[in-house]
């Protein structure tokens, strides 16, 4: 049989195992990038396992099964430090890809565009990998290795991608930069996520997506922000050593120079987003 | 015999509430297997998820069919659009789709309505950002997010319905593809990887041992003689440089060969099979170093009998001429603007891709195409394989948009050939990356102009030099060189005109007719050269059109002085500078701009006039325009910003720079050296059966003729009958390019419905024994006053006619913009988008529209994002729609319409062409709007934020972002306007 779709991890597993087998989430990335218009050889559909779905809320954390859909994402009720991380999810492709894409599989394409990592870079997320073998966590940045590589192993299967509780505090907020409005591959975006007390920054995280050969946070630009007043919030942010932290490339979509210019401004509109502003209405 | 799929899984699906047990393959998608169960609604628009044509619903949730494996909706309720109406009752969507006239080929529309039957009333109110996935060529968007709104605009008494709109919102439309076809097979085309390369040897034994492979065509089963992919009336207007296969490769992406089998999936394994040794050659990518000497020379054939102008240069045609002295012309002059304009390669995009099918019926070889074309195509194809005419047979079905694309003969030959060889009926339906790769572009084109004027603002010269990429191939090069030398300078009064064009060969993807045919090349550099002269003067630019334009009696002039058979049927330029002018000085409707305050709209005193008297009579038929777009409107890519409000000490009001900018357009209404249709109608029962030979492929010519024969033969429009674009159907028709679906085989649909109504009027003298002058044509019959004739009792009559296309009119277009340019991202929006035009009397007002907003909407795209670009070794990089940045609904502004009152007297009913021409002036008026708010002329196209934000950088002062300030001593002027 050519085409699998099991229903429960330990037959997935099994499968993945045998090996040779393509494995299916939403197919948005996947069946796009045929020439063919259909898969080629065995499939192991994983949207029907039941251990990968659900987008969940606990003591722990926050969990997202590796076949939830941008649109399960971004209707999920979760609070406010999420709010990247949805805003993202409305972002992404069109209607029509949002209610079949899923965030696991925008983490195991790897594209440097992807535009869950920022967000979810924000957020510590942990990525939860299984096989046979056993069960492992990566942390987010550790999973993805450069473009269109991850640490994923032959026999593994993303099943789900965890938010610690710790960083569920704050407030998200993510900026996309593309070509238009709508339907765009980024050229350069950005994630925050600030948590505030007593009108100062207790603690901030940044990150940049597009603009490097993996997304990435920006730890020496976020320490600097802490005990900053939030009035200064704009000006305390350094785009130089936010620029520096990147490594833009010339693509279809534009040249280095330019994201090296407009990455710092993302950065500041996402940090200010997530500001408690009252000052700023007109 | 038959091929079969290797695996089997028997499964039962629920497809539109019907029980359905069949095996997709295991990798198969939804969409192929849904078409595969006869479901052609489900429409093929790109295959990966960009386009949205393809849109069904699972479990009432839209996805991409194209995206999902079959397998999948295996247990699920999957709704096409053949199963959303009900007991022959249309979805309120599909409904609102119907009276809006949300569509023009139709092609987008299944898709569309399945999107917007998911959607919520809530929803549906704010359709943009949710119907993002769903493109659309030709509309613009704005009558469809009316459909999806529900806010639809009453239609006016000549607002006819098209016909078969309801085929196509209730999906039954049968597009070309949608025919099923037994024991069809299929063809797959291998592609070169190189650039320039001779093909040594083809082993085609491995593929020809793949199961069901019918054969392997190579060069060697090509006809030896050359052709030109291009269709013109005139077989000898273009370059015989093309083969069917050819043994020398010129372009990466030109065929090598083709196999055909049962089974797509056989073809291509084929495909992958054929080994080519190839002899890589020197290539050539830029024109100017194709022409220079020991360039590689890309069509070593003999001038005389290909009609290359200069093969030895790599020169395809050439265009030089002029009148009077330009020296001298410019040694008088008080200001001189010199610039290079750069058009880029554009894609038609057509959602319908190339395509054909094609079998022998009673002997005779019968082709289903995709054509803008099909009595041209007949006549190539008989030539080429040396058959009588009349055993080839070419039908269209709907198509699926063409913008020109459609004028070429670039699938068919190919299906000819495996079915001639074959014996079977045979497809061949490009993929979107063929057709990014194989098809055609827009011609790139550099374009030097240099204009001249003294301080009163009157024109001494002009002089232009045009070098236009017609990549490997020549189909189009003369004719789209000489128009764009034409109508963008014969538009200026001006003593001294100087004109040399060059289109040349490189070994990139062929160049052919696009929408606009030279015209919106050359309009890109003339208009944007006449506002910086203007600016020279200091005049404003409406001021300095007005004194410049010509006006009849005026010769027109650009290669020669003639005689030439274009007249002044009429003139309406004035009115449509006057009208957009106008709507421009209305800056109240703008207030509240991106920066949160008033914008520095107005330039410095004397340089703009005030809004116009409010005595003024208005001009022009009432605007079709809505109300303009929303601050904060479409066409900035930053997510959920709102323009208005300014992060915390950010100073947002300084972050957009407002300006605006205009351009105008002239167009010949006919090609020039002949244009040839032919109408028959005949009386049918009670209905009449009108027979035209034009093809519509969402223009909405088929609608025009409609009304034009019901009002020449006094009976509504739902009394005629139309069938169309089948060569075995009416006499010769040139095609549907030029824009001539109105103007010429219009033309000939009056005169053959008056001819009916004269014979049937005379008829029923006879009868009545009353003098013809009595008698009067109506729905019922033929009436003397006193008796009638019953149409019934006259049925057989039929009349025909003929239009040949000469002499031709002029037609004109006048864009405006207001744009505002974000100071730290480059990116643009557009505040507003005003156009006006001059269509002689407007046969179906809301239609014209239309197809003024989807040119408008076009010429933005080509403007602002999109680019065929190509690498370093000629190969295009961006196949997909993915990367090919076609606009979306929420991307576009609404672009308020204005009719020109105008009566042409060379035109049917008045009318003149529409088609093309709103697509001309908009990169020259989007530059010069952008030249206006931040000082920056923009001279290559697409202004790309980064292009624009690279122009601001290195204009500024002080490089470092982070201090940005782009004021230049222009618009710190702005900033305060004189007199506010």
């Amino acid at each position: 049989m050519s085409y699998e779709r099991p229903a429960d991890l330990a037959r997935a597993l099994a499968l993945r195992a045998e090996g040779g087998r393509v494995v299916l989430a939403g197919g948005t990335d996947l069946l796009a990038a045929t020439r063919a218009r259909e898969l080629r050889g065995p499939v192991l559909d994983v949207t029907g396992v039941a251990e990968m779905q659900g987008v969940t809320l606990s003591a722990e954390g926050l969990r997202l099964g590796g076949a939830a859909s941008w649109t399960a994402v971004a209707r999920a009720p979760l609070p406010p430090a999420c709010a990247g991380l949805q805003a993202a999810a409305r972002v992404v492709g069109s209607t029509q890809i949002q209610n079949r894409g899923t965030v696991a599989g925008n983490l195991v394409n790897a594209s440097p565009a992807a535009d869950s990592v920022p967000p979810l870079l924000t957020l510590d997320a942990e990525v939860e990998l299984v096989s046979l073998r056993g069960t492992r966590r990566l942390a987010l940045g550790a999973f993805l290795l450069g473009p269109r590589r991850t640490a994923l192993a032959a026999d593994e299967l993303l099943v789900a991608v965890h938010v610690p509780a710790a960083a569920l505090a704050g407030q998200g907020a993510f900026e996309k930069l593309g070509a238009r409005a709508h339907l765009v591959i980024s050229i350069g975006m950005a994630a925050a996520r600030l948590v505030v007390a007593g009108g100062r920054v207790v603690s901030a995280a940044l990150a940049v997506g597009a603009c490097s050969p993996v997304a990435q946070r920006l730890g020496a630009v976020e320490a600097a922000l802490v005990g900053r007043p939030l009035a200064e919030l704009g000006e305390a942010l350094d785009p130089a050593a936010a620029a520096a932290a990147l490594s833009p490339i010339d693509d279809v979509r534009a040249d280095a120079g330019y994201r090296r210019a407009v990455a710092p401004e993302l950065l500041r509109r996402a940090l200010l987003a997530c500001a408690p502003a009252p000052e700023t209405a007109l | 015999m038959s091929f079969q799929p290797t695996s089997f899984q028997p499964a039962t699906f629920r497809i539109d509430g019907e029980t359905i047990d069949a095996t997709p393959r295991p990798g198969q998608c939804l969409r192929t297997f849904l078409r595969e169960q006869g479901r052609f609604g489900v429409k093929k628009g790109c295959d990966s998820g960009d386009c949205g044509a393809c849109t069904v619903h699972l479990d009432g949730r839209p996805v991409h069919a194209c995206l999902l494996p079959a397998h999948r909706a295996e247990g699920r309720e999957v709704t096409t659009i053949e199963g959303l109406s009900c007991c022959g009752r249309l979805h309120p969507v599909q409904q609102r789709f119907l009276d809006a006239q949300a569509f023009q080929c139709g092609f987008c529309t299944p898709g569309m309505v399945m999107t917007a039957a998911a959607l919520d009333p809530a929803q549906r109110a704010r359709p943009d950002r949710l119907l993002k996935g769903n493109l659309c060529r030709c509309t613009g968007y704005r009558a469809i997010r009316e459909a999806v709104q529900g806010e639809i605009p009453a239609a006016g008494s000549r607002d006819v319905q098209a016909p078969g709109g309801r085929g196509v919102v209730d999906g039954t439309a049968r597009f070309t593809m949608d025919v099923a076809v037994e024991r069809l097979s299929h063809i797959k085309v291998l592609q070169s990887p190189h650039a320039s390369a001779r093909i040594r040897r083809i082993d085609v034994a491995a593929a020809m041992a793949v199961p069901g492979v019918l054969a392997v065509l190579t060069h060697r089963d090509a006809p030896a003689a050359c052709f030109s992919t291009a269709r013109h009336e005139n077989p000898l207007d273009d370059v015989d440089d093309t083969r069917v296969l050819d043994p020398v490769i010129r372009f990466a992406g030109q065929r090598v060969a083709a196999v055909v089998a049962e089974t797509e999936a056989a073809a291509e394994r084929a495909r992958d099979l054929i080994a080519v040794d190839y002899e890589i050659l020197p290539a050539v990518f830029d024109p100017e170093a194709a022409m220079a000497p020991g360039a590689p020379v890309i069509h070593d054939k003999p001038a005389a009998v290909s009609r290359i102008a200069d093969p030895a240069r790599n020169v395809a045609a050439e265009v030089h001429g002029g009148v009077g002295d330009v020296a001298a012309g410019f040694a008088e002059a008080d200001a001189i603007h010199e610039g290079v304009y750069e058009s880029q390669r554009v894609s038609h995009a057509q959602l319908e891709t190339h395509g054909a099918v094609g079998w022998i019926r009673n002997g005779r070889l019968v082709i289903r195409t995709s054509s803008q074309t099909p009595f041209l195509t007949r006549d190539a194809l008989a030539r080429l394989y040396d058959l009588p005419p009349e055993r080839v047979r070419v039908v269209c079905g709907r198509v699926g948009g063409g913008f020109g694309g459609k004028q070429e003969m670039l699938v068919e030959d190919l299906v000819a050939l495996a079915v001639l060889r074959t014996g079977r009926p045979a497809k061949l339906e490009l993929t979107r990356a063929e057709q990014f790769t194989m098809t055609t572009t827009r011609h790139p084109m550099k374009v030097r102009v240099k204009v001249g004027a003294k301080a009163d603002g009157a024109l001494t010269a002009i002089e232009m030099r045009i070098v236009a990429d017609t990549g490997a191939y020549g189909n189009h090069a003369p004719g789209v060189l000489f128009h764009a030398a034409g109508e963008a300078v014969a538009l200026y009064r001006c003593p001294n005109k100087k004109i040399d064009g060059w289109a040349v060969y490189t070994n990139q993807v062929p160049s052919g007719a696009f929408r606009g045919y030279g015209l919106s090349q050359t309009g890109f550099a003339v208009e944007s050269a006449m506002d910086e002269l203007a600016r020279r003067l200091g005049m404003d630019p409406f001021a300095f059109r007005r004194r410049n334009v010509v006006v009849p009696g005026d010769p027109m002039v650009s290669l020669d002085a003639g005689p030439h058979d274009v007249e002044f049927g009429s003139y309406g330029l004035d009115q449509c500078l006057d009208r957009v002018e106008r709507a421009l000085a209305e800056d109240h409707r703008i207030g509240g701009a991106p920066a949160g305050r008033r914008p520095p709209v107005a330039r410095a005193a004397g340089e703009r006039p005030g809004p116009a008297p409010s005595g003024a009579a208005p001009v022009g038929e009432a605007s079709a325009g809505a109300t303009p777009p929303a601050v904060g409107g479409p066409g900035e890519g930053v997510s959920g910003e709102r323009p208005a409000v300014g992060g915390a000490g950010e100073g947002a009001a300084g972050d957009w720079l407002v300006g605006r900018g205009m351009a105008v357009g002239m167009i010949d209404t006919i090609p020039p050296r002949g244009h040839v249709a032919h109408s028959r109608i005949a009386l049918d029962g009670e209905h009449y059966l009108l027979t035209v030979g034009t093809a519509e492929f969402g223009a909405g010519t088929s609608t025009v003729h409609v009304q034009i024969a019901a009002q020449a033969l006094g009976v509504s429009p739902d009394r005629i009958r139309l069938q169309q674009s089948d060569t075995d159907l009416g006499a010769h028709d040139t095609g549907a390019f030029g824009s001539t679906g109105t103007v010429v085989a219009g033309q000939a649909t009056l005169r053959a419905a008056q001819a009916l109504a004269d014979a049937l009027r005379r008829a029923a003298a006879e009868r009545l024994g009353a003098a013809v002058e009595e008698c009067v044509l109506g729905a019922g019959g033929v009436t003397d006053g006193r008796r009638t004739v019953r149409l019934s009792t006259l049925a057989g009559v039929s009349a025909e006619g003929r239009a040949d296309g000469t002499p031709r009119s002029v037609a004109f277009n006048v864009q405006g913009f207001v744009v505002a340019v974000h100071r730290r991202y480059g990116t643009l929006k557009i505040l507003r988008s005003v156009h006006a035009a001059d269509a002689g009397f407007v046969v179906n007002p809301r239609q014209c529209r239309g197809q003024i907003e989807g040119g408008v909407a076009q010429a933005i795209g080509a403007a602002l994002w999109e680019e065929v670009r190509l690498d370093g070794e000629g190969r295009v990089e961006t196949p997909a729609f993915r990367g090919y940045r076609l606009p979306a609904m929420g991307d576009l502004p609404v672009t308020e319409v204005h009719f020109a009152r105008t009566h042409d007297r060379l035109g049917p009913l008045g009318a003149k062409s529409m088609s093309e021409s709103p697509f001309n002036p908009v990169a020259a008026a989007l530059a010069s709007a952008i030249r206006d708010a931040t000082g920056l002329r923009m001279t290559a196209t697409p202004f790309l934020a980064d292009r624009i934000h690279a122009a601001m950088r290195a204009r500024a002062a002080e490089p470092d972002f982070t201090q940005p300030d782009f004021r230049t001593e222009e618009t710190d002027r702005e900033r305060h306007p004189a007199g506010s």
